[in-house]
C-alpha cells in the first residue's frame, strides 16, 4: 500500500511532490534566510507578515499542480452506494 | 447590574437578528434533510465543492480564529501568522489531497462514517475503534470549550457586561442545540456556508475600517510599534525559537487533518475530486481569516497596551472604534465563527456514540439511531456549557494542549491505510503511549528536559512510531483478505 502511494518516489511525480514538500518545510523557517527583523514595506505591512502571505499565494500554485496530477479516481468515485454497510466492529 | 442602554439594546436587536437567520438556514436544511442515519450524518455523501470548503473550513475555523489569533498576535506581533499556520497551508492541504483521497475512499467503499469504524473494519477489530473513539472524545471536549468560552467572552465585552459570560455562552450553546438537532450534517454543512462567508467578510471589514479610525494604516502599525518595537525582530520572542517554531507547524499540520469532525467530513464529498478541489481554494480562505486577524491583534497593541486578557484584544477593538450599530454586526461575525465549528464538533461527537459505542453493541434501527443521536447532543452541549464556566484558560493554550492530543492519533489511525504490516496491537499501542506522554509530560511525571526544547508532542511522536514498528513485527496482522480489500481500493491512489 505504500509504496502505491505518493510517499513513496516511485515516479517522477510522486518525487516531485516530495521534493515540494521538503522545500516548503525549508522555506517556512524565514530565520534560515535571517529574516528575524524584516521591517515594513508599505511602511505599515511587516514584511515578515508579506512574507508568510506570499507563502500561502505559492502553496496555493503547487497545490493546483498537485491538483492537475493527481488520480482522478473517477470510476471509483462513481460509486453511489457503499459495498457493505459499516458494522463499527469486527469480532 | 449593567443598565440596558439604547446602544445595548441596539447591538442585541441585530444579533438576535443574526442568530434568527442561522436558525432559519438551519431549519430550511433541516426540511430537507430525510430520517435516514445516511442522511441524518452524513447528508447522503452529497456535498458539492462549495458546501464542502464550507464544511471543512467553517468548522475548522473557531474562536482560534476570532479570539486566540488576535490574542497571539497581541503577544508576538505579526509572526502570529507564520507561527500558527504558516506551514498549515500547504500541508494541511496536501494531506487532504492525498489521505484524505483515501479516506473519502475507505467510507465510499465500505460505508464508514467515522474513525473508529475505519480502524475496526481495516484491523478486524472490536474494541480498538472504541479506544480511538475515546481518545477522540477526550480531546474534543476542551476544543468545544474554546466556542463556547469565545461566545461568553465576546457577548460580555461587546455589550459592556450586560450579557454577562455565562449568559452569551447560554445563547450559543441554546442556538447551536437548535439548528445541529434539527438538520444533522446538512444542518451543519449549510450554515457553515452561510455563517463562513459572514466571518470572512467580517474579519476583512475590521482589517479596514479599525486601522482608519486610528488615523490609518500606517499609524496604526507605528502606534504599535511603539508601545513595543520587538515584535517586528522574531529574535526577541521567546516562543519563535526554531524549535517552537517547528514543533507547532508539525503539530498543526497533522492534527488538523486528524480532527474528527474533520475526518468525518472528508467521506460527505460527492466525489473524491471536490475534496481535492477543496484543498487548493483552502489556503486562500485561511489567508483571508488569519492576515487580518493577525493584523488586528497586533494594531490593538497601540491601542490597548496594557490589556489584562489579550484574548479580549478584538472586542476590545470593536467596541472602542465602531458606532453601535457596527458592534452588532461584529459580534454577530464572531458567533459566526465559533458557532460554525462548536456545531461540528458536537455532532461528530454524538455521531462517534451513537455509531461507535451504541451500534456495535446494541441492536438498533435507523430511527431510534437518528432520536440517540439528538439526545446524544442535548447531553454534550450541556456538560461542555457547564465546563465553560468553571474555566478561563486561555483560548490558545487550551487549544494547543487539545491539539497535542489530536496529533499523537494521527499515526496510530494513517498507517491503517498505508501499510499493510501495521496490526491493531500496534496501533493500540501508539494510541496509548501518546496519550500517556502526554499528560506525562502535563503533569510533571516526565522531566521537561526529555522535550530537548521542542513541545512535548515532537519526542513523543518519535517514540511513538518507534513502539508501533516494534509492536508490528511482534505481532500478528489481519487476515489477507482484509488487507487486500483495503490494498486493492487504494491501486491507482495517493
Amino acid at each position: 500500500m505504500f509504496k502505491e502511494s505518493v510517499w513513496y518516489p516511485s515516479s517522477p511525480r510522486n518525487a516531485a511532490v516530495l521534493v515540494m514538500l521538503v522545500g516548503m518545510v525549508l522555506l517556512h523557517h524565514t530565520s534560515l534566510f535571517g529574516l528575524m527583523d524584516a521591517g515594513l514595506l508599505f511602511g505599515w505591512l511587516p514584511i515578515q507578515l508579506a512574507y508568510d502571505l506570499a507563502y500561502t499565494v505559492l502553496a496555493v500554485l503547487l497545490l493546483y499542480w498537485v491538483y492537475t496530477v493527481a488520480p482522478k479516481g473517477e470510476e471509483r468515485d462513481d460509486v453511489s452506494t457503499p459495498n457493505e454497510p459499516a458494522s463499527g466492529s469486527e469480532r | 447590574m449593567v443598565a440596558l442602554t439604547s446602544d445595548i439594546t441596539l447591538i442585541l436587536v441585530i444579533v438576535v437578528s443574526y442568530l434568527a437567520l442561522v436558525l432559519g438556514v438551519g431549519q430550511y436544511a433541516s426540511s430537507r434533510t430525510g430520517g435516514s442515519r445516511e442522511e441524518y450524518l452524513m447528508a447522503s455523501r452529497s456535498f458539492g465543492t462549495i458546501v464542502l470548503l464550507a464544511a471543512l473550513f467553517a468548522t475548522n475555523m473557531s474562536a482560534v480564529v476570532m479570539i486566540g489569533a488576535p490574542g497571539l498576535a497581541y503577544n508576538i506581533g505579526p509572526n502570529a501568522y507564520g507561527y500558527f499556520i504558516g506551514l498549515l497551508v500547504f500541508t494541511f492541504p496536501l494531506l487532504m489531497m492525498t489521505i484524505g483521497h483515501r479516506v473519502w475512499l475507505v467510507g465510499k467503499q465500505f460505508g464508514h462514517i467515522t474513525p473508529a469504524q475505519v480502524l475496526n473494519h481495516r484491523f478486524e477489530s472490536t474494541y480498538l475503534g472504541l479506544f480511538a473513539m475515546l481518545l477522540f472524545t477526550f480531546w474534543t471536549v476542551p476544543y468545544l470549550l474554546v466556542g463556547i468560552q469565545g461566545g461568553g467572552i465576546a457577548f460580555e465585552a461587546l455589550t459592556e457586561g450586560f450579557v454577562p459570560y455565562w449568559a452569551g455562552g447560554l445563547i450559543i450553546t441554546l442556538v447551536v442545540l437548535a439548528y445541529v438537532s434539527a438538520g444533522g450534517m446538512r444542518g451543519t454543512g449549510w450554515t457553515n456556508a452561510f455563517q463562513g462567508a459572514v466571518f470572512v467578510i467580517a474579519l476583512i471589514g475590521f482589517a479596514i475600517v479599525i486601522p482608519q479610525q486610528l488615523g490609518g494604516f500606517r499609524a496604526a502599525t507605528s502606534a504599535a510599534l511603539e508601545v513595543n518595537p520587538a515584535l517586528l525582530n522574531r529574535a526577541d520572542l521567546p516562543p519563535l525559537t526554531w524549535k517552537s517554531y517547528t514543533s507547532v507547524a508539525v503539530l498543526v499540520s497533522i492534527e488538523t487533518f486528524i480532527l474528527p469532525h474533520l475526518f468525518i467530513r472528508y467521506m460527505t464529498g460527492r466525489s473524491s475530486r471536490k475534496l481535492q478541489r477543496t484543498a487548493v481554494v483552502y489556503p486562500i480562505a485561511l489567508m483571508l481569516t488569519w492576515g487580518p486577524a493577525v493584523m488586528l491583534g497586533f494594531w490593538g497593541v497601540g491601542q490597548f497596551p496594557n490589556i489584562d486578557n489579550p484574548d479580549f484584544i478584538l472586542p476590545a477593538l470593536i467596541q472602542a472604534n465602531f458606532p453601535t450599530w457596527l458592534v452588532g454586526l461584529a459580534l454577530a461575525g464572531i458567533l459566526a465563527a465559533l458557532m460554525s465549528t462548536l456545531d461540528g464538533q458536537v455532532l461528530t461527537l454524538a455521531t462517534m456514540l451513537t455509531e461507535d459505542i451504541l451500534r456495535p453493541f446494541v441492536d438498533i434501527t435507523d430511527r431510534a439511531e437518528v432520536l440517540m443521536t439528538r439526545l446524544f447532543i442535548v447531553a454534550i452541549l450541556a456538560v461542555a456549557y457547564v465546563a465553560a464556566l468553571l474555566t478561563r484558560e486561555s483560548i490558545i493554550d487550551t487549544t494547543i494542549f487539545a491539539f497535542s492530543g489530536y496529533a499523537l492519533m494521527f499515526f496510530p489511525i494513517v498507517t491503517a491505510l498505508y501499510t499493510r504490516r501495521v496490526t491493531k496491537h500496534a496501533s493500540a499501542v501508539g494510541l496509548a503511549l501518546g496519550f500517556a506522554g502526554l499528560w506525562g509530560f502535563q503533569l510533571g511525571i516526565l522531566p521537561g528536559s526529555l522535550t530537548f526544547g521542542f513541545l512535548p508532542v515532537i519526542p513523543l511522536l518519535v517514540v511513538q512510531l518507534a513502539a508501533m514498528l516494534v509492536v508490528a513485527l511482534a505481532t500478528s496482522p489481519p487476515s489477507d483478505e482484509r488487507i487486500d480489500a483495503y490494498a486493492n481500493l487504494f491501486e491507482d491512489s495517493w
